[in-house]
């Protein structure tokens, strides 16, 4: 799509589209995660290890951003040349992903069906046909209500089961003027199609494209198992052993049929020209249904769900023997309890908790500060001295009580007024330990003087 | 001069600095923007990782005048501005220009001076000029202020509020250097580099004062694309409404952002800014202009965690996969 953009005369968008192209697969290689605030800076230093890759990227992001920001459009004589240099690292990327997936799949059909993003999902056809004003739904409804809703194209991808019933509606629909399109060979698929058989060999060389118009004598990118089909069918895409895609009128609709079961995931359509063969068969359509494994997933109620299930006997018995099992033990469905008590943590757990705090923060000397204010208050107090301020007489007081020298409790009083007043301020010693220790000798001081009662 | 010459002339002056200064080629291109950008840094680190010789090596490159004040706490105002002195020959007061003059001043510890110090000299990064007796004089241009600061003693040191440290176009927290960088410095001791002799070291004047003057004017060149402005209002704007942030920056914070962005890219050779170059310069232009909510900060939050978490939830503009 990148290189039909470029064909198109749309330059800016061809940049885009590479780029985009190569970052998913970078994605998928697991070299880079996408993220919304992750820039192309960020994914090419991810690339570190990787110097190869990581100057493809920044020439494709120096395009993008010159184009985005620099308001300067991309030349076709430096994308085509990128786009050549891209090409090769998207298909390696995307086949050894696709070869893995392949190889740890339990389904045994051989196809790929992951999320609806990865390599194998269907996010890519989905955007690419909105953006051509379609509307999509993945179907779950059962395809006999096809008729009532307004569809003009659908999609059957080779994990969707179909029954006899579904088929005889998909085929009355397609009649009606439906357009189908069917990625892989179905089992089950009506006969009345021309679907003879899946071919036995593979395309020896590149299937080439058989289309009128620009795409005429391209060659689709990879080779590609072909189908044997009835006359009816016109060959769009094929080689030598047989047709890879094809059209034809079926009733007053048509259908479209692609050998490769998983040409339409998400890695599929990164290849070029393979997505435009695609899209120029496709059109525009106005409303597209995707059938794939969920089909019959959904039911109109709850009740048809179950009923379809199978488990509604199953159910029904359940629920008998629960309505016995109350009637006769008459247990109510939950054992009382008394609400548990929040148990209440202890005052000297939130004193803890508070200390810690302090701690971390390195605030000894607001810890002192205010330990100081309530020691110098208390001491005051009690020995009925320095109320006016005179320290001095309170040292005495003090010193005369715990046989300290006065001028050890002078310094230490002279100490504990400072930081009470600038508890800012380094100390007179001015360091977290000393702090800590002064602290602690009032502490002791209280404590000899009548405690903390 | 057009926007190839200035790539050409700043790749320069980071190889001959990156001559002297090993394993800091991250600080040397911040600075350099910021030089690019008109913008004053504040430089925090531990002593010993050569911030002086830094300034110093820059000057030699850039051809600017270069004056260094060692920020102290008995530092005056006037010992930083300058002040009339009487002259006996002329008989009359003169002004004796003070270490301010100068086009790329350090500032070494700014916070180590009284708020008062700190403030003559912030009025002169933010006026360019000083007044003295009523008189305003024009300091040179360019006019490059670097200060720096230790982020590790607390004591006696006079932290710069945030109002004025919103001033500062970027901090730069400098880090010690690798081990293969530090390796390179011992062996260029070695082999008789003495960085108090930088003419021995042969650095080339890579451009002048009014060189940097013509850069400054060729950033109008560089295109910010409407979408980036956008994601660089964001980016700010989250910056007030994080829940660990009691104060966001303020549009200073923008704006400074987009300046940095432009000479970025300017010095990419680039005539246009991509989001990385704002995701680039993030971190430096706002660390400085938040204020933690206290319980953030003592659960160990820091602002450049911040800045980060809210870098990685903006979205990044298109034009990426």
């Amino acid at each position: 799509s990148a290189r039909a953009a470029l064909l198109a005369g749309d330059p800016k968008t061809a940049a885009r589209l590479g780029h985009a192209a190569l970052v998913r697969a970078l994605e998928s290689g697991g070299y880079v995660h996408v993220d919304k605030s992750a820039t192309n800076g960020d994914y090419a230093r991810a690339l570190g290890e990787r110097p190869e890759l990581r100057e493809v990227f920044r020439a494709a992001a120096r395009e993008v951003e010159q184009s985005e920001f620099g308001q300067r459009l991309p030349t076709a004589e430096k994308l085509t040349p990128l786009f050549s240099r891209i090409e090769p690292i998207v298909e390696r990327l995307v086949t050894l992903l696709l070869a893995l997936g392949m190889a740890l799949s339990a389904c045994a059909c051989g196809s790929l069906e992951g999320g609806a993003d990865g390599p194998g999902g269907t996010s890519v056809l989905r955007r690419l046909l909105e953006e051509r004003g379609a509307s999509f739904e993945r179907r779950t409804r059962p395809l006999q209500d096809l008729g009532d809703d307004d569809v003009d194209t659908v999609i059957l991808l080779p994990s969707a089961t179909l029954d006899d019933a579904a088929w005889t509606a998909l085929r009355g629909w397609t009649e009606d003027g439906g357009f189908l399109v069917m990625a892989g060979a179905h089992e089950g698929a009506p006969t009345a199609f021309g679907i003879k058989r899946q071919g036995t060999k593979p395309c020896g060389e590149h299937p080439v494209v058989a289309l009128e118009g620009p795409l005429h004598g391209e060659r689709l990118t990879s080779p590609l198992w072909p189908i044997d089909l009835d006359d009816a069918w016109i060959a769009d895409a094929g080689c030598v052993e047989g047709s890879v895609i094809a059209t034809r009128e079926f009733g007053d609709g048509r259908l479209l049929l692609l050998s490769d079961p998983d040409f339409l995931t998400n890695a599929s359509l990164a290849r070029e020209p393979d997505a435009r063969v695609f899209f120029t068969l496709v059109g525009a359509p106005s409303s597209v249904a995707l059938v794939d494994r969920l089909i019959g997933a959904g039911a109109a109620s709850p009740y048809r769900a179950v009923a379809d299930s199978g488990l509604g006997p199953l159910l029904a018995h359940g629920l008998a023997w629960l309505v016995l099992w109350a009637l006769a033990t008459g247990t109510g469905f939950g054992t009382r309890r008394d609400p548990v008590a929040v148990p209440r943590r202890a005052f000297s757990e939130h004193v803890r908790a508070m200390g810690l705090l302090y701690a971390r923060a390195g605030a000894a000397r607001y810890a002192l500060a205010a330990y100081s204010a309530w020691a110098l208050d208390r001491l005051t107090t009690r020995l009925r001295a320095g109320e006016h301020g005179r320290v001095l007489d309170l040292g005495s007081a003090i010193a005369r009580m715990t046989g300290r020298t006065e001028g050890t409790v002078a310094r230490l009083l002279a100490e504990a007024v400072d930081a009470r007043e600038r508890p800012d301020v380094p100390g007179m010693r001015g360091n977290e330990t000393e702090d800590l220790a002064t602290l602690a000798l009032l502490d002791d001081i209280v404590r000899q003087t009548g405690g903390y009662r | 001069m057009n926007l190839e010459e200035l790539s050409e002339q700043i790749r320069r002056a980071e190889q001959e600095v990156s001559k002297v200064v090993l394993g800091q080629e991250e600080t040397v291109r911040h600075l350099l923007v910021a030089l690019l950008a008109g913008g004053h840094v504040l430089m925090e680190g531990v002593p010993g990782l050569g911030k002086t010789l830094l300034a110093r090596t820059l000057s030699h490159v850039l051809g600017a005048t270069f004056k260094r004040i060692q920020f102290t706490p008995d530092l005056m105002p006037s010992d930083v501005t300058g002040s009339h002195v009487y002259s006996q020959r002329e008989e009359k007061f003169v002004f004796v220009p003070g270490p301010v003059f100068t086009q790329l001043l350090l500032a070494d510890e700014i916070n180590r001076a009284p708020a008062k110090t700190q403030a003559a000299l912030l009025e002169a990064m933010q006026d360019r000029s000083v007044t003295s007796d009523g008189q305003a004089r024009a300091l040179p241009a360019p006019f490059f202020v670097l200060a720096t600061q230790n982020p590790v003693e607390s004591q006696g040191t006079y932290p710069l509020p945030e109002a004025q440290l919103d001033r500062f176009l970027l901090m730069i927290a400098i880090r010690h250097p690798s081990r293969e960088a530090e390796r390179r410095v011992v062996e260029q001791s070695l082999a008789g580099f003495n960085p108090s002799d930088l003419a021995a070291a042969h650095l080339t004047k890579v451009f002048t004062a009014e060189d940097l003057v013509a850069m400054q004017g060729a950033l109008g060149e560089v295109k910010v694309h409407p979408e980036i402005v956008d994601y660089v209002v964001e980016i700010v704007t989250r910056t007030r409404q994080n829940r660990s942030v009691y104060l966001g920056a303020s549009p200073r914070g923008s704006l400074g952002l987009v300046a940095c962005a432009r000479a970025n890219a300017a010095v990419e050779g680039r005539n246009y800014v991509i989001p990385d170059d704002v995701k680039t310069f993030a971190p430096p232009v706002l660390r400085h202009r938040l204020v933690l909510h206290p319980d953030a900060e003592l659960e160990g939050t820091t602002a450049d965690q911040v800045v980060t978490s809210i870098l990685g939830e903006v979205p990044v503009p298109k034009a990426l996969g």
